[in-house]
């Protein structure tokens, strides 16, 4: 697996979203305008049923992911890691629920930032098969 | 129910205008979810908002479901446990040959706090 620039309990420093509801495990990395993280599914994790990664899970796991490259781009700049709302979700397409033990890859691209709303596309991965994706709004708390 | 006790249906009734079906439900402000989302403000998590809608949908469809495809789903304010416990949810669906085009908001008297529209399938596995 890719070496994380963040992963376990460090994802904290990106994200406001405490356990039970941590939904990203790994951020592997970012530039300018994407960034790349992952989710490890355990089966103690919320969001699973019949031993898969439900909807909400895969969302909330999308939109987490989105709020952790807003906190990277915080920390990277010195400013504080603000609370980040979902404000809209458009064109998502569930092609299939990840299994417990599989890893999450998503790739999350800036598309347009304008003060406090950030605008981002989605796509994630099980072994290189896309399983999610969507566009996604996010109000930032800042 | 996905999250235990995150949520009790009150009551059940259907909107004779639309043919949308409404629940009245009511927020567990107890529930775990709260301890992570947020440590020192409690937001009920859009996702899970989200999830309460399909549950709906499910009771009316009466088989388990999954989200297919979303056109759109907005999330215009934030729905907390303290500041608005008592909701209503309102669920309309229409059985296509691809599964159930489903338009469903969650409101109270004064607030649209969630609106979706997407298509739900039976549960795959």
């Amino acid at each position: 697996m890719k070496t994380a620039l963040f992963q376990g309990d460090d994802i904290a420093k990106l994200i406001p979203q405490r356990p039970p509801i941590v939904m990203v495990s790994h951020f592997f990395g970012a530039t300018e305008t994407d960034a790349e993280t992952g989710l490890k599914i355990l089966a103690d994790n919320i969001f699973c049923k019949n031993n898969h990664l439900t909807e909400p899970g895969l969302i909330e796991h999308i939109a987490q992911s989105a709020a952790a490259f807003a906190g990277y781009n915080a920390l990277q700049s010195g400013e504080k890691v603000v609370l980040g709302f979902i404000g809209e979700i458009k064109k998502l397409t569930i092609n299939s629920l990840p299994a417990v033990g599989t890893l999450i890859e998503t790739r999350i691209a800036i598309v347009q930032e304008v003060m406090n709303v950030l605008l981002m596309s989605a796509r994630s991965t099980v072994d290189g098969q896309t399983v999610a994706e969507c566009s996604i709004k996010l109000f930032m708390d800042r | 129910m996905l999250l235990k006790d995150y949520y009790t249906i009150t009551s059940q009734s259907t909107d004779s205008e639309s043919g949308a079906t409404l629940f009245r439900i009511r927020l567990n402000g107890g529930h775990e979810i709260y301890k992570g989302h947020f440590p020192e403000k409690a937001v009920s998590p859009g996702v899970c908002n989200l999830q309460i809608m399909k549950e709906c949908a499910e009771r009316i469809v009466g088989k388990e479901l999954t989200i297919k495809t979303m056109a759109q789903c907005k999330m215009p304010a934030m729905i907390t446990p303290d500041g608005t416990p008592e909701l209503t949810v309102s669920v309309k669906t229409e059985e296509t040959a691809d599964g159930w085009q489903t338009v469903a908001s969650i409101f109270n008297e004064s607030t649209t706090y969630i609106t979706f529209k997407g298509l739900l399938i039976p549960e795959q596995q």
